[in-house]
């Protein structure tokens, strides 16, 4: 029972952390705390919906298509909207974020209505049996997919030349700008990287909470805690964040009731921040002169 | 008396001594100087003193009062202000309002003050006619209501003087209160300076990277060196001791 | 601003009931964002979660209606109050917080409220909590009752606000805001005056709350269970302007009569409001107060030419 409530856990944690990892990826190179980062998935999952059942394409073909047009978003919302005032505070591109929400909320409710509407489960969600213990077989596809595209990232950032700058970025501006690193391509680069998990996050959730323009809201808000757990910065933290967040909340909901979930994510929060204010994978914070 | 003393004051960053064993008193009523080349650990120091950082070792009393054991702004409380070398001011505010947030120390009743009793009132106006001769006092009544943004380094100096003044301490730490400037603001200054001391009766200890300046104001001059006292004397003695002298050529070589 | 007093005092004369409880609603908001203004805006700590302090006031004086019988005004304070305890104590354990973990905290604070609501069965979640008709000492309020009192209220918080942050106390809130090191070195306690903004900001956007309780007599985990209440507070602020009290005037107004006249059109209203954020940010960043203050001062000037120094008061 419990190793299940575990596993079971991970595999929602493990799509927790595909929206953790981005908010980190793009706080640490824009200092924007991107509010619309789940909003790029219910766009996502909508999108999806359309390829799928309206346009009867295949399910790999309808599968591309999100992710093109889901990647092509967040890009626009870089260069029409964040690219312009990126040199303001960070509260400034916090609301930013904000009114790239509210535009993606009421353009979607307007287009596909405010009903939650079913996806069609992809994976079949027939238990199979795994050293004793029955998951369901989408459990298994999402950790899987989730964890190749930990890997994917991993391998990005060492070895290609768009990730070493990516990294470069984050630890100093300047000199990465001094050594020659097109600065602002590799922003507009990092908001597409935060669209492509969106669009695996939004294909992979909707199955499970349905599709509907506020159906990321509290995905989104487990996003932050994985982030703050990693002190927004660290991506192994916010991954470890977000998994302890999806064990959690399965074991609290498994033996408190299901409405203590979203409770489990606000402690966390309150516990993380009100003991280690930056995070508890994050660097520590030395007060300097 | 409230003398100020440093006993064998240590800090380290990570494996990095930045001071150790540092010995400095403080005299009441005397200006003391705290010399060394770039990276001496002076502003460490001070920042030891102003509790902007701990001190792993020694100890650093203020009369019977252990600095140790305060924190920022209890420092203040104490009669003891600080300027920063590198200007740390309300910089979006008028040159007014920075002299007024200084005089914090002289709060008087919150309560009264939040909802501008007539009491609070009167307290605020005479905060005013103070500040104004803290702005005259050090020779910009005329720049008090401008942002100090737009205000010349050297009058930003000044502010940030007046803002510690405003507390009215009994102890005055100037950390490199001329860097930055040019010679007639510097001369400008040293008179300042001289009379903070001397008409104010406010002690002073002077952190400066400028010997013309410590030699002409200070009556005792401690000088650091890689973070260890090398010297102490009066200026007439510093000049000539051979440490010092290949300390601050060792810098220029360098340079 | 007098004026502007008088004005609010005189209008339900002339219009009809409907639109004095529109500007009831106003009036309330605006109480809320200057709550919120006060933290954010003068103190720079940035909150996404006011909304749990405005339900904290609702839910305050909803209960104490309906167990305890007490009336409106009582339980105005008793909203504000307890709100402000809970600002205290979440000052308390946010005191370390800064920036953009300070926002996340809040947020995770407005949730959590919201769950609270939707699951405790005191607050009776998607079912909701009557209020009794709104009284004072038994004479009954009607829409344009109630509009005065929220007007009364709202006037004498904002003087309140106003003597807030030109007294030495609102000094010491910008100075934590604009240098953390320079207000302590000049004794300024960050963690007293920092728990102190979270006190009073948190009280205010509590008594907004308890007003809003009373306009709609009624309270459910609907209303005040998601977080589009805080991020509406702090929309407020910012396209009104941080740190000035007109400012919230106009973004409270912005935050309320936009989405009325496009209430048959929610969707396009989420638009709309998504864009003009975007607009203000992007065009006039120091919000909408600083904006018609500078448009003002262009206008006296062309009207008064050669007459130099024109003052203008407004952000004031």
């Amino acid at each position: 029972m419990f190793a299940q409530q575990l596993m079971s856990g991970i595999a929602t944690g493990s799509l927790y952390a595909l929206t953790a990892v981005a908010i980190v990826l793009i706080f640490r190179n824009t200092r924007t705390i991107n509010l619309a980062q789940g909003d790029f998935s219910m766009v996502g999952a909508f999108m999806a919906l359309v390829f799928f059942q309206v346009l009867h394409l295949s399910l790999i073909l309808a599968f591309v298509a999100t992710l093109i047009s889901v990647i092509v978003l967040a890009v626009l919302v870089e260069l029409l909207v964040m690219r312009k005032i990126r040199n303001a505070d960070w509260l400034t591109l916090f609301t930013a974020t904000l009114g790239v929400y509210y535009i993606l909320h009421g353009v979607s409710g307007w287009i596909w209505g405010r009903d939650t509407k079913s996806f069609p489960n992809i994976f079949s969600v027939t238990p199979v049996s795994i050293g004793g213990m029955l998951i369901s077989e989408a459990h298994v596809i999402n950790i899987l997919i989730a964890g190749g595209i930990g890997l994917l990232l991993f391998l990005f950032f060492k070895y290609t030349r768009a990730g070493i700058a990516m990294r470069a970025i984050t630890d100093d501006v300047e000199a990465a700008q001094l050594m020659g690193i097109p600065v602002k391509f590799v922003v507009t680069l990092t908001w597409a990287v935060g669209g492509f998990l969106a669009a695996f996050a939004g294909m992979l959730l909707a199955p499970i909470i349905y599709v509907s323009p506020g159906m990321m809201d509290t995905v989104l808000i487990k996003g932050y805690v994985g982030a703050v757990f990693g002190g927004l910065y660290s991506i192994p933290g916010a991954i470890v964040g977000s998994l302890m967040i999806g064990i959690a909340e399965n074991i609290a909901g498994g033996y408190l009731g299901a409405q203590y979930k979203v409770t489990i994510a606000f402690v966390m929060i309150v516990l993380i921040l009100a003991f280690r204010p930056r995070g508890l994978m994050g660097g520590q914070a030395r007060r300097e002169v | 008396m409230a003398n100020l003393m440093a006993k064998g004051v240590s800090v380290h960053f990570g494996g990095v001594r930045a001071l150790s064993d540092v010995n400095v008193e403080v005299p009441e009523g005397s200006i003391i100087g705290l010399i060394g080349p770039n990276g001496a650990g002076k502003t460490t120091f001070f920042n030891c003193l102003s509790r902007f950082l701990s001190c792993d070792k020694g100890t650093i009393t203020y009369g019977d009062k252990d600095l140790r054991r305060c924190s920022p702004h209890n420092i203040v409380r104490l009669g003891i202000a600080r300027t920063f070398q590198n200007i740390n001011l309300f910089k979006t505010r008028t040159v007014l309002d920075n002299i007024l947030i200084g005089m914090h120390r002289h709060i008087g009743n919150l309560v009264s003050a939040t909802l501008s009793l007539p009491g609070a009132l009167r307290h605020e106006r005479s905060m005013r006619r103070r500040a104004e001769e803290i702005a005259e006092l050090l020779g910009m009544k005329t720049e008090i209501n401008e942002i100090v943004r737009n205000l010349p380094y050297g009058i930003q100096k000044r502010v940030e003087m007046g803002r510690a003044l405003a507390a009215e301490p009994q102890l005055l730490l100037l950390d490199e209160p001329v860097a930055g400037c040019n010679e007639e603001e510097t001369s400008e200054l040293c008179k300042i300076v001289y009379s903070i001391n001397h008409d104010q009766k406010i002690t002073i200890l002077l952190v400066e990277h400028d010997m013309s300046m410590v030699m002409s104001v200070c009556k005792y001059i401690y000088v650091l060196d890689f973070g260890k006292n090398i010297a102490e004397g009066t200026p007439a003695e510093i000049q000539s001791n051979p440490a010092v002298i290949e300390a601050y050529l060792g810098e220029q070589n360098a340079a | 601003m007098a004026g502007f007093f008088c004005l609010l005092l005189v209008l339900p004369l002339f219009i009809q009931g409907f639109y004095a409880s529109l500007l009831t609603m106003t009036f309330i908001y605006i109480i809320a964002a200057i709550g919120v203004n006060i933290l954010t805006g003068f103190t720079g700590l940035v909150t996404v979660g006011h909304g749990g302090f405005f339900a904290i006031g609702a839910y305050t004086t909803a209960l104490m209606g309906k167990y305890l019988g007490v009336s409106m005004l009582p339980g105005l304070f008793a909203g504000g109050i307890t709100a402000g305890v809970v600002g205290f104590l979440l000052g308390i354990i946010f005191l370390r917080l800064s920036g953009a973990f300070l926002a996340i905290g809040t947020l995770g604070f407005a949730f959590a409220i919201g769950s609270i609501l939707n699951n405790w069965s005191i607050f009776e979640g998607r079912e909701g909590i009557s209020l009794p008709h709104n009284s004072i000492a038994g004479l009954k309020f009607g829409d344009v009752g109630l509009y005065y009192f929220c007007a009364i209220t709202m006037i004498f918080l904002i003087l309140f606000a106003n003597s807030l942050i030109k007294s030495s106390v609102g000094r010491a809130f910008t100075a934590v805001r604009d240098s953390e090191r320079a207000a302590e070195s000049s004794g300024i306690n960050l963690r007293f005056y920092k728990t102190l903004s979270f006190t009073i900001s948190a009280a205010l956007t509590g008594m907004a709350g308890a007003l809003f309780a009373h306009h709609t007599n009624y309270v459910s985990s609907e209303t005040f269970g998601d977080s589009w209440l805080s991020v509406d507070f702090l929309v407020a602020v910012v396209v009104g302007g941080q740190a000035s009290l007109a400012g919230s005037i106009l973004g409270g107004a912005f935050v309320v009569l936009l989405p009325y006249y496009l209430s048959e059109y929610r969707d396009f209203a989420f638009i709309l409001k998504g864009v003009v954020l975007i607009l203000v940010l992007l065009f006039a960043p120091a919000g909408l107060s600083d904006l018609l203050g500078r448009l003002y001062r262009k206008i006296l000037g062309k009207i008064v030419r050669g007459q130099s120094d024109v003052s203008c008061n407004l952000r004031d």
